[in-house]
């Protein structure tokens, strides 16, 4: 626990902690918004919570982009404030469902499947923000990098994980169950976490804790934002954007700040955009709902691998098995199709957008990333007599390989870089 | 172990906090709530080993975007162009293997 704990605080130290990786800039400020709020007593209302989740995202463009080792320090310390919080609710729990609550036993646990719902459209929503909550299992295997012997680790490593935030997510819901009557959670929203604590601690300790909690989503916009830092300069050191130079600068203070300001951008635009009641859940499902086509398309390539090996060269270390690939390119297909249908008893998740348009946006910036490939992979070098070459080069200091696309005119064989 | 606290640690998120009051809400009882956290966490396992074995078969940075192109080979970068759009507007949830080596 020491050595993480060093790890996690000295930025120099380990060179692939420094994400945290989860959620997403835009729904983890309105988050930070409400708690805070919430803390300080002030009604939530349209305006003061954008702007206190303005403030956030742009501290944290601001801390990233000038101060880059502070920056680091603050994510990964909230990042220990977060599992803190995680269980100082697991164990208030168990206290709780002995009877240590200060309300009635709400009862929560006796017919338990009483008012369930007959709504795919309310099912397969709340199956989007529960596998939201498991996000980072996608990206597992970047966290091993430096450790000696990283498949043999992983297979242990990245399963335990799992399983252990599967029980802790048990226990927290649990928890909240045990202390929370129905009817107050569903009136509470977004801050139930607050109402857990009030009900086991009382007010301080919900004002308290609160704050608490803030700060960690406050944590995960800090390492959302790093991380889409750098995957757009990364993107911008291949030549795939327009005006790749800009994107790949790291000037001035040794941080991408262009990348950074690309991100708080667009977080700031989607967190303004829609009605207040209606942004979190538009924020969450227009960035679930495209990474389940992602997904789709993912497990599919899997399948395919398996099934087209004279092709393929494919010999990974660890095997996924063709039963479980085939698995989650079924759920995949079903999140993405599910939606569509109506929600038949108003269990709408909106209050006032229409339920499919998280939908039509997703595939909409699916179809747009279709044209920009159309002008920059075949308009553009007809137009400009050239072809698009990919060329690899190996990093020196990881060994990784890496890509950039070059532009080499028509009739040679020299490439040129591209600059746009 | 220590490897197993940094997959931890990157994996839980504010939805904890902040979604089951809507899961509750969107399936209408406790029952069924707490059966799709488990529902979730299955498919998530699933990904996880998907994303496993492309990870340790295919060790680059960016993710599925090299998984993507290297499965889809035709036509020719229409895996890369559909992924940058959809990598610019929603934001990517990332790993920075790489990245830290500018501190």
């Amino acid at each position: 626990m020491y050595c993480c704990l060093v790890r996690l605080l000295v930025p120099t130290a380990s060179r692939s902690i420094s994400d945290l990786t989860t959620g997403w800039a835009g729904s983890n400020s309105v988050v930070f918004g409400e708690y805070i709020l919430h803390a300080a007593n002030v009604e939530v209302g349209r305006w003061n919570q954008r702007g206190v989740g303005l403030a956030c995202i742009t501290s944290a463009f601001l801390i990233h982009g000038f101060a880059l080792k502070w920056g680091l320090r603050l994510q990964n310390f909230l990042g220990f404030v977060k599992l803190a919080i995680l269980l100082i609710i697991v164990f208030s729990g168990f206290a709780a469902l002995g009877g240590a609550i200060k309300v009635p036993n709400p009862h929560n646990f006796d017919n338990a499947f009483a008012g369930t719902t007959g709504s795919s459209y309310g099912v397969v929503t709340a199956l989007y923000n529960v596998i939201w909550s498991y996000i980072g299992y996608s990206n597992a295997n970047y966290a091993l990098a430096e450790t000696k012997n990283p498949v043999r680790t992983l297979k242990l490593a990245a399963p335990m994980a799992l399983g252990g935030i599967a029980i802790l997510y048990m226990l927290a819901n649990i928890a909240y169950f045990a202390a929370v009557p129905k009817d107050e959670i569903l009136s509470s929203g977004r801050i139930l976490a607050a109402s857990f604590f009030r009900n086991v601690m009382g007010p301080k300790a919900e004002r308290a804790l609160s704050v608490f909690v803030a700060l960690s989503a406050f944590g995960n916009v800090l390492s959302v934002i790093f991380s889409q830092g750098r995957i757009v300069q990364e993107l911008g050191r291949e030549g795939i954007l327009p005006f790749s130079r800009f994107w790949a600068s790291n000037r001035p203070f040794n941080a991408p700040l262009a990348g950074l300001f690309e991100h708080w951008l667009v977080s700031v635009i989607i967190m303004l955009a829609p009605p207040p009641g209606d942004a979190y859940n538009f924020i969450l499902n227009v960035i679930s709902y495209p990474l389940a086509i992602v997904n789709a398309f993912v497990a599919l390539g899997l399948i395919w691998l398996y099934t087209h090996r004279e092709q393929y060269n494919w010999n990974p270390p660890f095997r996924a098995t063709l039963p479980v690939a085939i698995f989650f390119f079924a759920s995949n297909v079903y999140l993405v199709i599910a939606p569509f249908v109506p929600p038949s008893d108003g269990v709408s998740v909106y209050e006032t957008l229409p339920y499919w348009l998280h939908c039509v946006v997703g595939w909409a910036i699916i179809a747009g990333g279709g044209v920009y490939w159309l002008v920059w992979a075949v308009i553009l070098p007809k137009v400009g007599r050239y072809e698009l070459v990919r060329e690899t080069s190996y990093d020196e200091i990881d060994g990784w390989e890496r890509s950039h696309f070059v532009k080499r005119p028509i009739g040679t064989s020299s490439g040129v870089e591209t600059t746009f | 172990m220590s490897a197993a606290f940094l997959v931890f640690n990157r994996m839980v998120g504010t939805g904890i906090f902040a979604t089951p009051s809507g899961i509750l809400q969107l399936s209408g009882s406790v029952g069924l709530a707490l059966f799709l956290w488990v529902a979730g966490m299955i498919i998530a396992a699933a990904g996880m080993a998907v994303y496993l074995e492309f990870g340790t078969g295919i060790p680059k940075n960016g993710g599925e975007k090299n998984y993507l192109e290297y499965v889809f080979k035709k036509p020719r970068f229409l895996a890369t162009g559909l992924y940058t759009g959809y990598v610019l507007l929603l934001g990517k949830i990332v790993s920075t293997n790489r990245f830290s080596i500018d501190f």
